[in-house]
C-alpha cells in the first residue's frame, strides 16, 4: 500500500541524513509502527509520506501512485493525519473539526453531518460534545476528535505521529485499545510512530526498527523482533526484559495447559487426598459444575469428611485461553499455590499452569 | 472677542444654537477616523503579507513605519502642508501613517501566533496554502488583529481634532477646540473635548462587541 524505495531526506545545512536509504513496505490493512531513538528520522519518514516533508532522493508511492506526482493538498485529502498536538481548529467546534475534509471535498450538509455523527460514535464521543470547541475537551477526548477528523472521509491511509504521546498512561493505555479495536472496523493501513517499546508491540502488525540517521535495522512482527533481534542496537533498544515481553505477545492458549488437582464440590475427604497424593501436592481446586470455587489444602481437611465442609481459599486470579502469558505469569507469582488456574469464556475450569509451562511457551 | 475670566464651564445656550455644527464635527470626525483606520488596515494587512511570506522585510518595513509614527502629529500635519494643502488629504496621510506601525504589527503577530500544531494538521488536512491563510490563521489571528484595530482607532479618533490646525474645515471636533481656543471661550473647547472622549470610548466599546461576536471560541474554557 504504502512503498518507500530508497528514500533519503538531508536536511539544508546539516552534512549527515536525517533519514538515509530507506526502503520499506507497508502492507495493506496493516499498522506498521516506526520505532527508534530520537534522531532516527520517523517522524520525517512520516511526514515524507503526505509530503509535509519533501525527500530529497528516493520514490515514495501510496496506492500505486508516486505522491510526487500528486499535487501536496490532493494527495493530502486521501491521507489521515494524527500528531501528539493534536491540532484541532481551535475556532471550530468538534463537529465542524471532524467535517474538515467531508467539506473540503464539498460533500452535502446532510451526508457530512451524519458521517459526524457516526465517527464521534466510533471514537466514542459523546454526540452532545460535537457544539462544543476544542479547549472545552479534556486531552483525551481531543485526541479521539483528532483521530474522528483524520478518519472523516474514509482515507484509506492513516499517519500517526506519537498520537497518544500527551495524555497519562492509563488513558493512553485505552486510547491505544481503542486504535485497536478501531483498527478491526475500519482496517486502515496505518504507519504509527512512536518511541514507546510497549506501545510498539502492543499495536504493530510489524514494526520497523530506526537508528540514527534513519537506518532501518530491523522490520518484522514484534514477536519475531522480539524472539531473535537482529543486532545489538535493536537488542539493546527491546531491553533487557524482552522474554517477558514477548510473553506478552503470546496467549495462554498455545502453552501446554495441564489438568492440576481438582475435585468436586461433592467429593469426600479420602477422594480429595487420593487426588493431592496422586498429583504430588498438598492442595486441591474444588469445582461445582466444572467452575473452580477455590481450593483446599490437605491440612484444612482434618477432622471432617466431606470436601464442601472445609472453608475453601478463593483464586485470585484466573486466566483464560486469550490472555498473555505475561498475564499469566503475573498471576502466577502473585499465587501461593504456584501455579495459575485457566478458564474457559463461560468461566469453567480448563486446567493450570506452572512456570515451567509458561517458559515453554516462548519456544513455540 | 474679550476672554472672559469667570465665565461657566458650559454655556447651554451654545449648544442649542449650534446643533448642526456639533452635529456635522461629529459626522466629520467619524469619517476621518474611519478612512484613516480604514486605509490604513487595508495598508498594513499588504505589507503584513508581505512580511510574513518574505521574513527580510520585516524589520525594515516596522522601523521605516516606526519613523512615521515617531514624527510629533503636529509637525507632520505643518509638514505636509506645502505639499498637499490646507486640505482632507493632508489630513488623512498623516493620519493613515500613525495607524500604519500598531495595525501591522497586530496582523504579524496574530498570523504568527497561530499554533505550529494548527498550521501542521491545516497542511496535512489538505487545504491549500491560500485556503490555509483564509479559514484557519486569519480567524485565529482575530483576536490579536482587532486588538490592534481598537488601539489605531482610540488613537486616530485623538488625533483628528489635532488636524484642525490645518483650518476651519477640517479635524472634526477639533474645529470646535480650536474654536474655543482662538476665542478663550470654554464651552466650545470643553464640548469638543468632551465628544472626542465619547467618540473614542463609544468606538472602543463597539469593536470589543464586534470581536466578541467573531471570536465565540474564545470565551468558553474547559469547565471541568
Amino acid at each position: 500500500m504504502i512503498e518507500l524505495e530508497h528514500v533519503s531526506k538531508i536536511f539544508p545545512g546539516q552534512a549527515a541524513p536525517a533519514v538515509g536509504d530507506l526502503s520499506l513496505d507497508v502492507p495493506e490493512g496493516e499498522i506498521v509502527v516506526l520505532i527508534g531513538p530520537s534522531g532516527c528520522g520517523k517522524s520525517t519518514t512520516l511526514r515524507m509520506i503526505n509530503r509535509l516533508i519533501e525527500p530529497t532522493s528516493g520514490r515514495i508511492i501510496v496506492a500505486g501512485k508516486d505522491v510526487n506526482a500528486q499535487k501536496p493538498h490532493e494527495l493530502r485529502l486521501a491521507i489521515g493525519y494524527v500528531i501528539q498536538q493534536v491540532g484541532l481548529f481551535p475556532h471550530r467546534t468538534i463537529a465542524r473539526n471532524i467535517a474538515t475534509v467531508p467539506d473540503l471535498l464539498g460533500w452535502d450538509r446532510a451526508r457530512t453531518n451524519k458521517r459526524v455523527e457516526e465517527l464521534m460514535d466510533l471514537v466514542g464521543l459523546d454526540a452532545d460534545l460535537g457544539g462544543r470547541y476544542p479547549s472545552e475537551l479534556s486531552g483525551g477526548q481531543q485526541q479521539r476528535a483528532g483521530v474522528a477528523r483524520a478518519l472523516a472521509a474514509d482515507p484509506p491511509v492513516l499517519l500517526m505521529d506519537e498520537p497518544f504521546g500527551a495524555v497519562d498512561p492509563i488513558v493512553r493505555l485505552r486510547l491505544q485499545e481503542e486504535l485497536l479495536s478501531l483498527q478491526r472496523q475500519v482496517r486502515k493501513t496505518i504507519v504509527f510512530v512512536t518511541h514507546d517499546i510497549d506501545e510498539a508491540i502492543r499495536l504493530g502488525d510489524r514494526m520497523a526498527v530506526l537508528n540514527v540517521g534513519g537506518v532501518l535495522e530491523q522490520y518484522g512482527a514484534p514477536v519475531d523482533v522480539l524472539a531473535a533481534p537482529a543486532n545489538e542496537f535493536v537488542a539493546d533498544f527491546l531491553g533487557a526484559d524482552r522474554g517477558l515481553k514477548r510473553l506478552g505477545l503470546i496467549p495462554v492458549s498455545s502453552a501446554e495447559i495441564l489438568p492440576g488437582p481438582t475435585v468436586d464440590i461433592g467429593a469426600t475427604r479420602d477422594e480429595a487426598r487420593a487426588t493431592m497424593d496422586r498429583e504430588h501436592v498438598d492442595w486441591v481446586a474444588v469445582l461445582e459444575h466444572g467452575v473452580p470455587r477455590g481450593w483446599i489444602t490437605a491440612a484444612a481437611l482434618d477432622g471432617h469428611t466431606r470436601v464442601d465442609e472445609v472453608d475453601r481459599t478463593p483464586f485470585a486470579l484466573v486466566v483464560s485461553p486469550t490472555d498473555s502469558l505475561r498475564h499469566a505469569l503475573d498471576a502466577l507469582v502473585s499465587s501461593p499455590t504456584q501455579v495459575v488456574v485457566v478458564v474457559d469464556d463461560q468461566g469453567r475450569y480448563k486446567g493450570i499452569l506452572d512456570v515451567a509451562r509458561i517458559g515453554k511457551g516462548l519456544d513455540t | 472677542m474679550i476672554a472672559q475670566v469667570h465665565q461657566p464651564l458650559i454655556r447651554w445656550e451654545y449648544i442649542g444654537d449650534h446643533v448642526d455644527l456639533i452635529r456635522s464635527a461629529i459626522l466629520q470626525h467619524l469619517e476621518l477616523t474611519f478612512i484613516a483606520v480604514g486605509v490604513g488596515f487595508v495598508i498594513a494587512a499588504v505589507l503584513a503579507s508581505i512580511a510574513i511570506r518574505l521574513r527580510l522585510t520585516y524589520q525594515p518595513l516596522n522601523l521605516a513605519m516606526g519613523v512615521a509614527y515617531a514624527i510629533p502629529s503636529l509637525a507632520l500635519f505643518i509638514l505636509l502642508a506645502p505639499l498637499t494643502g490646507f486640505s482632507t488629504l493632508t489630513a488623512e496621510i498623516a493620519l493613515v501613517s500613525y495607524t500604519l506601525q500598531i495595525l501591522f504589527r497586530s496582523i504579524v503577530a496574530g498570523i504568527d501566533g497561530v499554533p505550529a500544531s494548527v498550521r501542521e494538521s491545516a497542511a496535512a488536512m489538505g487545504y491549500t496554502r491560500r485556503q490555509q491563510r483564509w479559514r484557519v490563521e486569519v480567524p485565529l489571528a482575530l483576536p490579536v488583529i482587532m486588538s490592534g484595530l481598537r488601539i489605531a482607532t482610540v488613537t486616530t479618533v485623538g488625533l483628528v481634532p489635532i488636524a484642525g490646525i490645518l483650518g476651519a474645515n477640517q479635524g472634526g471636533l477639533g474645529r470646535l477646540i480650536f474654536d474655543g481656543l482662538n476665542r478663550f471661550f470654554n464651552t466650545p473647547l470643553f464640548v469638543g473635548g468632551l465628544l472626542t472622549v465619547l467618540l473614542a470610548v463609544g468606538l472602543d466599546v463597539l469593536i470589543v462587541q464586534i470581536e466578541r461576536l467573531l471570536t465565540p471560541w474564545t470565551r468558553r474554557v474547559r469547565a471541568s
